[in-house]
């Protein structure tokens, strides 16, 4: 979902490595991604990232996504 | 002050000068060099009236904005508003009378690097209508400014300046120049509107803002983000353009737009 939505056409969802940092080195995105990884939340998930260090957290890799939204959900 | 930018900061008429060949191209060096001393005076005008404001408040201020009901309207609306701003006239003086909006206005302000802007923003109390958002903070403040839209805030951003944020290339008095793209991509991606503000010094603390909505007609649905995303800029750009034919000494951005390998839009 993330390379779609993100439009990441030179990314293999099977290559990305769960513990791979989203941002900076890893699958690279920058802050401009983070508008999209917000609003994606958002749409999907009803999630809102209030709380930055929260956020920071959770935007470390796809692993720390996966289980923020997790525990939003439960 | 404007002879001593003219005539002891080399630097300062150097930087002043990527626009200042540009906007006057046909005009030989001594002719540009009293523009240059006429668009130091412009600047030197305006820091005063900064400096004015920041001591005796906004009510010091007569602003003129004749499309203050429709953007009122358009904040309104409920799907987030970004006001694009530019180093225009006194786009300080500009911000400081959003309070009519009476919604949260979040800026994207980067406060050690405008130490007048933030005294400003202070001193005239500003501060609670405004929600301070630094560039250099966690991914670039957009995490906050994305919320912001999503919940109808009001964002404001500066058009002219990319923070090390990613820029585009689109045509600029007469060369491609690479402008930061933030602002589109936040409206694009969350179907905020976007409202462009340019501010233009009347007189001593006197001001009136010329506004053009960016987003009207914009077919968000037959463009792609990427196409959406340039278009906004390129409608931008001609804005800006056309408010410099008007005057031209009210750009006060001394930044070289225009230099190879600026652009950073993937």
């Amino acid at each position: 979902m993330l390379v779609a939505e993100l439009k990441l056409e030179d990314v293999d969802p099977a290559a990305i490595n769960d513990e791979d940092p989203l941002f900076g080195e890893g699958l690279g995105l920058d802050s401009l991604d983070a508008v999209e990884l917000v609003v994606l939340l958002q749409k999907h998930y009803q999630i809102e990232i209030k709380d930055m260090d929260e956020g920071r957290k959770a935007f470390a890799s796809i692993k720390s996504l996966a289980d923020f939204v997790r525990s939003h959900r439960s | 002050m404007a002879p001593y930018f003219v005539l002891l900061r080399p630097s300062a008429r150097r930087s002043a000068s990527h626009y200042l060949k540009r906007r006057f191209p046909t005009r030989g060096p001594i002719s540009r060099f009293f523009t240059a001393i006429r668009y130091f005076y412009r600047f030197g005008q305006v820091l005063i009236d900064q400096g004015v404001i920041g001591i005796r408040g906004t009510n010091a201020l007569r602003v003129d904005f004749p499309a203050e009901r429709d953007l009122y309207e358009r904040a309104h609306k409920g799907r987030g508003l970004v006001l694009l701003t530019s180093h225009v006239g006194g786009w300080q003086s500009a911000m400081a009378c959003m309070r009519f909006l009476d919604l949260p206005v979040h800026f994207q302000f980067k406060r050690e690097a405008h130490t007048e802007g933030r005294h400003f923003f202070d001193l005239t109390g500003q501060s609670d209508a405004f929600r301070i958002v630094d560039p250099s903070g966690f991914l670039g403040g957009m995490v906050q400014m994305t919320n912001a839209l999503s919940a109808g805030e009001c964002v404001s951003l500066m058009g002219d300046r990319a923070w090390g944020a990613r820029t585009l290339k689109t045509p600029f008095l007469g060369q491609p120049a690479a402008f930061p793209i933030s602002p589109y991509h936040l409206a694009v991606v969350t179907g905020a509107g976007l409202v462009a503000l340019l501010t233009v010094r009347t007189g001593k603390l006197s001001y009136r803002i010329e506004s053009l909505c960016l987003t009207d007609g914009l077919d968000r649905d037959s463009l792609s983000r990427d196409e959406a995303i340039a278009e906004l800029l390129r409608r931008y750009a001609l804005f800006l353009e056309r408010f410099l034919e008007k005057h031209p000494l009210m750009w006060f951005n001394f930044f070289d737009f225009w230099a190879e390998g600026k652009e950073t839009f993937e």
